[in-house]
């Protein structure tokens, strides 16, 4: 890993709580005197929730074609029909 | 983890447009007759039958203890805690079983407004090919092994690199444009 990886290297292990003994006292050590640092964690976090909401707006759009294809597609009636008769004739 | 649910697990990692067509065949009878014994109309059905299987997907491809219930049924129980936050229905009116009413809904998942990034500006902050990489290791749970094969990185060396750099790119954008999300996960 080059140098410049480092640092997100580690504090990813920070946050996914796999840092211990003397490793995760020095990350603790760090980031209680450096802003810079602080900083930097704090974004990385940022980050990783940022690629969540990506992924999710990625498999929206997949379900989306799902849900298209089970509600039009010819090969689908018998399952639309089940459906249909659930909300016209389905006890409440 | 229950066998059929290691399955439907597999295939959701392997082959997902696949795995929720079938899911949604078997699985949504059940919750349209729920929804509609609720008041629901078929479109509720639909929305809130997609939010469950986002939230089943985190559960299978983000936790190693998988699921402890036949996918169906967890699915249904899903269902009904999303029926219940989306109308603030009282829960009292809502039967669950015990495994039913110990399902975690992600905390995140009713994003803040703010935090509704548009997908362009995603793609804008590190390029098209990097966030594909990063959903794929962070948000799908694929390998890096798998990862340095799909991208043709030589080895799980650079594939590893590769992340990092791109994990650098959304973290300056992220820094940049002082993006807040209230509820950050590690």
């Amino acid at each position: 890993m080059r140098t410049s990886l480092h640092d997100p290297q580690i504090i990813e292990k920070y946050l996914s709580g796999i840092l211990s003994g003397t490793e995760l006292a020095a990350f603790r050590d760090r980031l209680s005197t450096d802003p810079h640092f602080q900083l930097q964690v704090e974004s990385q976090k940022e980050a990783y929730q940022t690629i969540k909401y990506y992924g999710r707006a990625e498999l929206r759009k997949e379900l989306k074609r799902v849900r298209k294809r089970l509600f039009t597609h010819p090969d689908k009636a018998r399952f639309r029909l089940k459906i249909n008769r659930i909300f016209n004739y389905g006890p409440r | 983890m229950a066998y059929a649910s290691k399955i439907v697990a597999e295939s959701l990692r392997t082959n997902r447009e696949v795995a929720f067509e079938r899911l949604y065949e078997e699985a949504f009878p059940a919750v349209a007759s729920l929804v509609h014994s609720l008041g629901g109309s078929q479109l509720d059905a639909e929305d809130v039958f997609q939010d469950a299987l986002i939230v089943l997907y985190e559960k299978v491809t983000g936790q190693p203890e998988g699921i402890k219930s036949s996918v169906n049924s967890y699915l249904l129980g899903i269902v009904k805690h999303l029926w219940i936050r989306k109308f603030r229905e009282d829960r009292r009116f809502i039967s669950m079983n015990r495994i039913e009413a110990g399902i975690k809904i992600p905390e995140d998942f009713y994003q803040p407004e703010e935090a509704n990034v548009r997908l362009a500006d995603y793609l804008a902050m590190a390029g098209k090919k990097c966030m594909t990489l990063l959903e794929a290791f962070y948000y799908k749970g694929k390998s890096l092994k798998e990862i340095a094969t799909a991208f043709g990185f030589s080895g799980i060396r650079s594939a590893t690199v590769q992340k990092f750099k791109c994990l650098e790119k959304v973290r300056k954008q992220v820094k940049d444009k002082n993006l807040h999300y209230e509820n950050v996960i590690a």
